[in-house]
């Protein structure tokens, strides 16, 4: 497998980031991307997430050169392809329905890009082995993709943009097909094989877990715009705006104000130490794990009270909603199965957060 | 009772299946076997084994000329009526169009259109131009009623086939012209088969318009038809259709084969 790394890198350009500057593109008056910029580093697994209709499967097609930018320009390495059409381009895709070539074998699927590279029959077909059993599908080179299974064709996809050896792979949704067993294992094993080539990875989905466990940044697309680029850490934890704190993993919002001595305060509930606020109001952002369960009123430290509502059991955690007077949603608070012990409808509890868990993020009304 | 159920049920059945079988087959057999037949008269009882009427045909210059004229109309109408009805086809399922759907309901009218208006209408057109009845007439009438069969064979193929794989071809690195060659080809050329030849077998026996639209130089059913006035031709004509029922045959038995051979593999 070395040997495609280093083949890889030889193929690749000196440096094979992608540079996005001002893209937008219309469809029928419809704004579908408004002025993106984005930069990807070389080798990087970078993930373009949001729900359907953001603008983000538009955006690869556009990397792909599959569809062209109403304005803005593109660049890979040193190279500007803003202009160039898909075939011209260094870069690969591996398509959400797989496109495989109804009428070729999976060998042939594979080596389908390679005659334009003139290679020796030999030196092709040492190549489509090797991408072959790099993708797990040693000896099936000469099956139908018709009697393949979802991930094995999902397989031969991989197989035939990887063979290119191109700067920049492109996944479209790729792992949204396979159900949920086999699309935990691709993840994995997507992330091995992006590290064991090399390549960088472009991944579009709408799974934030899948988005979560894979990259090593993300993008968080709305609306055609980016709401916000970062490590997957970053994005859960210090989300830039409700948007992107509600779409990914769950969250409570506590709409508040500043008061006296750098705290917080929410009408009716009380104030409360946030360590990211500077002196604004906003939208206290408090993740599920963050809250202790007491049974007692804590003595200092930020609380709220309330009445359980309703206890989840999930195995490895429970989740418990709890009432609070004065907030319209219950708040959700997850915690282990032995916090939750005995709790059980209209039960009084306290949930309290340290200072540093909460985030403060800007209120959009 | 499962008994007397299992063997009464296959009775009834094998009975209308036999007879089903027979009321296909039997007038389609006759023809070869009164081609074999030593008589002129075409009539039971049999008279005896002859060739004589195979020996025959190469001596019927204008029988094997409307046969030539048959096969040429049919191959030419067939090409033509395919390549248009699949760039038609191409078009319709592929491209967003105004109007669509009037459209290719408008393309299907020469099917339901009484041939014989069709034909009285083409002839009267023809002599209003003035370009003169000949093989050319025979052609544009045979194909302005294959056209619609052969849109309709390659709607449905190209219809059933997802556009990624171009995008994919593209992304590959292939431009639109090698595109179509390694993909949409291969991929349509089931479709473009049948249509060809679902649209020679048109050509090759359509009467009504061949008779209008043609002058000197004939089509086969137009010579049959013609020849049954001498009953003295009919033993050959019969052995011509011998010939045609055996090509028929070998074309369908081929294609059959190669369409498993092609699955197989």
């Amino acid at each position: 497998m070395t040997d495609t790394r280093k083949e890889s890198h030889m193929a690749a350009d000196p440096d094979s980031g992608i540079s996005i500057r001002g893209i937008s593109k219309s469809f029928d008056g419809t704004r579908v991307l408004r002025d993106i910029d984005l930069e990807v580093g070389r080798g990087e697994f970078f993930s373009l997430l949001g729900p359907s209709g953001c603008g983000k499967s538009t955006l690869l097609n556009i990397l792909g050169g599959l569809e062209t930018p109403d304005s803005g320009s593109i660049r890979i390495g040193d190279r500007d392809v803003t202009h160039l059409p898909a075939e011209k381009r260094p870069t690969n895709m591996v398509f959400q329905s797989y496109a495989m070539f109804p009428h070729l074998s999976v060998a042939k699927n594979v080596a389908y890009g390679l005659r334009r590279k003139r290679l020796g029959r030999r030196e092709r077909d040492e190549k489509v082995e090797r991408m072959l059993s790099l993708v797990h599908l040693d000896g099936l080179g000469d099956r139908n993709p018709s009697e393949l299974s979802g991930g094995q064709r999902q397989r031969v996809a991989l197989a035939r943009a990887l063979v290119m050896e191109p700067a920049v792979l492109l996944l479209d949704e790729s792992l949204a097909a396979l159900d949920r067993r086999l699309r935990e294992a691709m993840q994995i094993e997507l992330r091995e094989l992006q590290r064991e080539v090399g390549i960088t990875f472009v991944f579009v989905t709408h799974d934030q877990d899948e988005a979560m466990s894979m990259s090593d940044r993300i993008a968080v697309m709305g609306g055609g715009r980016i709401l916000q680029i970062g490590r997957p850490t970053e994005l859960y934890h210090a989300p830039a705006s409700r948007e992107v704190a509600e779409f990914i993993g769950s969250i409570n919002l506590i709409e508040v104000t500043p008061c006296a001595g750098g705290r917080l305060e929410a009408p009716g509930l009380g104030a409360f130490d946030c360590d990211s606020a500077a002196g604004e109001g906003g939208l206290l952002a408090l993740r599920p794990e963050c809250f202790g369960i007491a049974r007692e009123a804590p003595a200092a430290g930020n609380r709220l009270e309330g009445r359980v509502r309703e206890v989840t059991f999930l195995g490895d955690r429970s989740y418990l909603r709890v009432n609070v007077e004065g907030l319209e949603d219950p708040l959700i608070a997850s915690c282990s199965f032995r916090e939750a012990e005995g709790l059980s409808r209209d039960d009084r509890v306290w949930l309290t957060w340290s200072a540093e868990d909460g985030r403060l993020i800007p209120s959009d009304r | 009772m499962t008994r007397s159920h299992a063997r009464k049920r296959p009775v009834l059945l094998t009975a209308y299946a036999v007879l089903f079988l027979l009321f296909l087959y039997v007038p389609i057999l006759l023809v070869p076997a009164f081609s074999f037949n030593d008589g002129t008269i075409v009539a039971f009882p049999l008279q005896g084994f002859t060739t004589r009427w195979y020996g025959e045909l190469s001596r019927s210059p204008e029988l094997l000329a409307a046969l030539r004229h048959s096969l040429v109309v049919g191959a030419c109408v067939s090409v033509l009526a395919t390549g248009l009805g699949t760039l038609g086809a191409w078009v319709v399922t592929r491209y967003p169009l105004p109007g669509k759907a009037p459209v290719t309901g408008f393309i299907m009218l020469p099917i339901v259109a009484p041939l014989v208006v069709l034909a009285g209408a083409l002839f009267l057109l023809v002599q209003t131009v003035g370009v003169g009845l000949s093989l050319y007439t025979v052609g544009l009438g045979h194909l302005i009623v294959c056209l619609p069969f052969a849109f309709q064979v390659m709607r449905s193929r190209l219809e059933s086939f997802d556009d990624s794989v171009l995008k994919a071809s593209r992304d590959l690195g292939e431009g639109r012209v090698a595109t179509f060659l390694r993909v949409v080809l291969p991929i349509s050329a089931p479709g473009i088969i049948s249509s060809l030849l679902l649209t020679f077998t048109l050509s090759f026996d359509e009467f009504v318009l061949s008779f209008f639209l043609s002058s000197t130089e004939v089509t086969l059913p137009v010579y049959i038809w013609s020849q049954l006035r001498f009953p003295g031709r009919l033993p050959v004509v019969l052995a011509l259709g011998s010939l045609i029922l055996l090509a028929s045959f070998v074309l369908v038995v081929l294609g059959e084969v190669l369409r498993r051979w092609r699955t197989d593999d």
